[in-house]
């Protein structure tokens, strides 16, 4: 038994050995990178640092939808067909006004139609268009955090849309002069939530590819609250007077991609938007 | 292309007034003993806020001849010089009050002799700083003896044709027969890597977190995230490439490689269009050092062998606006009419004149 023990600790004692030198061996990358999913950043704020994605099928319908088949089946085959999915949106219901619902069914019938004479018809996401809040939060694709100290951003993969948060006062506020596409972004910690009110909106950005819109009205309460080191719950409150008759509210978790080195990468989608576009208006490129 | 006209009339409003505030350029000679690196709360060096670039001075890229192998002004040429651009952007400032600014803006400086437009430069709008452009001690902002890229000679032979097809006064026989017959700035993605700091119009802005370092420019919302945390280069090429980066003491120092063979850069200097060449052969490795509170000297050294026959090194500060938190977000493409009418009129003429003239090339 004794010597058992002495075998063990021995045993004990080569295998912390093992360890203590793997941990020293292991490169800065890997601690680090355990260190960007801590629940805490440096000054304490919970740590939003890292690269999220959905998984759900909001892009497509921000409303419960079914199955459905891709805008050029005979082209495409099931390739990219519409994934079915329960909605993101509260209670199911968007409160459009009449007008509004027309011109929502009127988006979806022409969603992938291309106007050279009127830039504003159809999905923007084809035109490879800057797509807005909070449709950028949704897209099947990842966006990172890179929490700074005053500012944070949140950098999109899709159009390589970005959008800085400002925990600092920014005077004059740029939305007061002019609209932009991803809007102007003023963001404060409630406790462990980051409540981000956007502004300044353009109203030619759509909630999804099934014509879900919005005017220039469009005001944006986002709320991001941390539920583990690798979730986070997502909230948005929809407010705009001009087409909506109350208020809503969508939700959704966000998760941390886990893959080592995890990144996004950069997408110039103009280039692949160019033929849908111009193809029109263009000859064959010369042999 | 009136969403870059756009763009670049928020970006001159931004940059106006910060010249005064950095110094006039002279920052950059300044002891970088005497300056005590702010760091973020997570320990690395603190290079937070919005920076100006090359487009805040007027120091050209490329050595003028008349210098030989003289790397730097005297402080009498320096003064004589930023006294010159003081008087010139008086004068603007002059036409502004008196309510011709937009005029002055539109119409630019006129074109000298040897260039390939006539008239008055539209470029000269794109890079109005504002206020009066910086004079640095150098001569050039590339450095060593030559000061000059070092072209091989078969690119130099390139020059001239890219530089009439590119520019205002193409080739009797140019059709714009699709959007791939423009370059990238111009179909709206952008302008290069280099051009963020070397050429771009706008400002820049840099955002840090724990392990990366993410470096943004207003125009065409360039952007870069640098992980700074011991990845390696991956093998995914892309327009930009792929910065990797590292801290060496207060010094983050970049290496950006994979370009793709859609990667073209564009740096003002029109002597310099080869650059819109695509080349997937470039490799950068860049230096930023903090060493004032306003400055933030850069350093890159390009290699190239499709192009160059050694590698290049060029510096110069950015300078950060002491006033300025953000910048203006760049939607170019998204109202590109500019492209959509180039096309539109191409086709029009080729009906108009019965036959397609892209068919008959």
């Amino acid at each position: 038994m004794k010597l058992r023990l002495g075998v063990l600790t021995a045993a004990a004692l080569v295998v912390g050995l093992f360890i203590g030198l793997m941990l020293r061996a292991q490169p800065t990358a890997q601690r680090e990178g355990a260190e960007s999913r801590a629940l805490r950043a440096a000054d304490g704020k919970p740590n939003l640092n890292g690269v999220w994605q959905v998984m759900n099928t909001a892009n497509w319908n921000i409303q419960d939808h079914p199955a459905q088949p891709g805008p050029y089946p005979h082209l495409l085959g099931a390739s990219f067909y519409v994934p079915p999915g329960k909605g993101v949106v509260d209670g199911n219901e968007i409160p459009y006004q009449p007008w509004a619902l027309e011109k929502r069914k009127e988006n979806f019938a022409k969603r992938m139609v291309m106007d050279t004479e009127d830039l504003r018809v159809g999905d923007p996401e084809a035109k490879c268009y800057l797509p807005g809040v909070p449709r950028a939060t949704y897209m099947p694709y990842p966006f990172q955090i890179i929490q700074g100290t005053s500012k944070i951003l949140i950098a999109y993969e899709f159009a390589h849309a970005d959008r800085v948060i400002h925990l600092d006062k920014v005077d004059p506020r740029p939305y007061l002069a002019v609209d932009s596409w991803m809007g102007h972004s003023e963001g404060r910690w409630e406790g462990d939530t980051l409540v981000v009110d956007v502004r300044g909106l353009i109203d030619q950005t759509w909630f999804d590819r099934a014509g879900n819109f919005h005017s220039d009205a469009l005001h944006v309460v986002e709320r991001y609250t941390p539920i583990g080191r690798d979730a986070l719950m997502y909230e948005a409150t929809i407010e705009d007077p001009k087409v909506f008759t109350r208020p809503w509210k969508m939700g959704m978790p966000v998760y941390r991609r886990l893959e080592k080195d995890a990144k996004i990468n950069e997408v110039q989608c103009v280039e692949f938007a160019e033929p849908f576009m111009y193809g029109t208006i263009s000859l064959p490129p010369l042999k | 292309m009136n969403a870059r006209l756009i763009g670049s009339g928020i970006a001159t409003a931004i940059v106006a007034g910060w010249l005064a505030a950095a110094g006039a350029g002279q920052t950059a000679q300044r002891p970088a003993q005497t300056y005590t690196q702010p760091r973020t709360p997570w320990g690395e060096p603190d290079f937070q806020g919005v920076w100006g670039g090359r487009n805040l001075t007027v120091t050209p890229l490329e050595r003028p001849k008349e210098y030989g192998a003289r790397e730097f002004l005297t402080d009498q040429e320096v003064a004589a010089r930023q006294k010159e651009q003081n008087e010139l952007q008086a004068k603007k400032d002059a036409l502004v009050q008196k309510g011709q600014g937009q005029e002055l803006g539109l119409r630019g400086k006129p074109a000298g002799k040897d260039d390939s437009i006539t008239g008055f430069e539209y470029n000269t709008f794109w890079v109005d700083t504002g206020s009066a452009a910086t004079v640095f001690r150098r001569t050039s902002l590339i450095t060593g003896p030559e000061g000059r890229i070092p072209y091989k000679p078969e690119v130099l032979e390139r020059i001239k044709y890219s530089t009439e097809v590119v520019s205002s006064r193409p080739p009797a026989d140019f059709v714009n027969r699709s959007w791939r017959d423009r370059d990238l700035g111009e179909r709206c993605m952008t302008d290069g890597v280099l051009a963020m700091f070397w050429s771009g119009t706008g400002p820049s802005q840099i955002i840090q977190g724990p392990g990366y370092v993410a470096i943004m420019g207003e125009q065409f919302r360039d952007r870069r995230i640098v992980p700074t945390d011991g990845r390696a280069h991956g093998t995914i090429r892309s327009v930009s490439g792929e910065a990797v980066g590292h801290w060496e003491g207060n010094t983050l120092i970049v290496e950006t490689k994979n370009f793709s063979d859609m990667t073209q850069n564009w740096p003002q200097d029109r002597f310099a269009q080869e650059w819109r060449t695509p080349s997937s052969a470039m490799h950068l490795i860049e230096r930023f050092t903090r060493t004032a509170e306003d400055t933030l000297d850069y350093e890159v050294t390009v290699t190239d062998p499709s192009k160059f026959t050694k590698p290049f090194t060029v510096v110069f500060p950015l300078m950060k606006s002491p006033t300025q938190q953000v910048f203006l977000e760049y939607a170019c493409h998204e109202a590109n009419y500019g492209m959509l009418h180039l096309l539109s009129q191409a086709r029009n003429l080729e009906k108009r004149q019965g036959a397609s003239r892209g068919k008959a090339k």
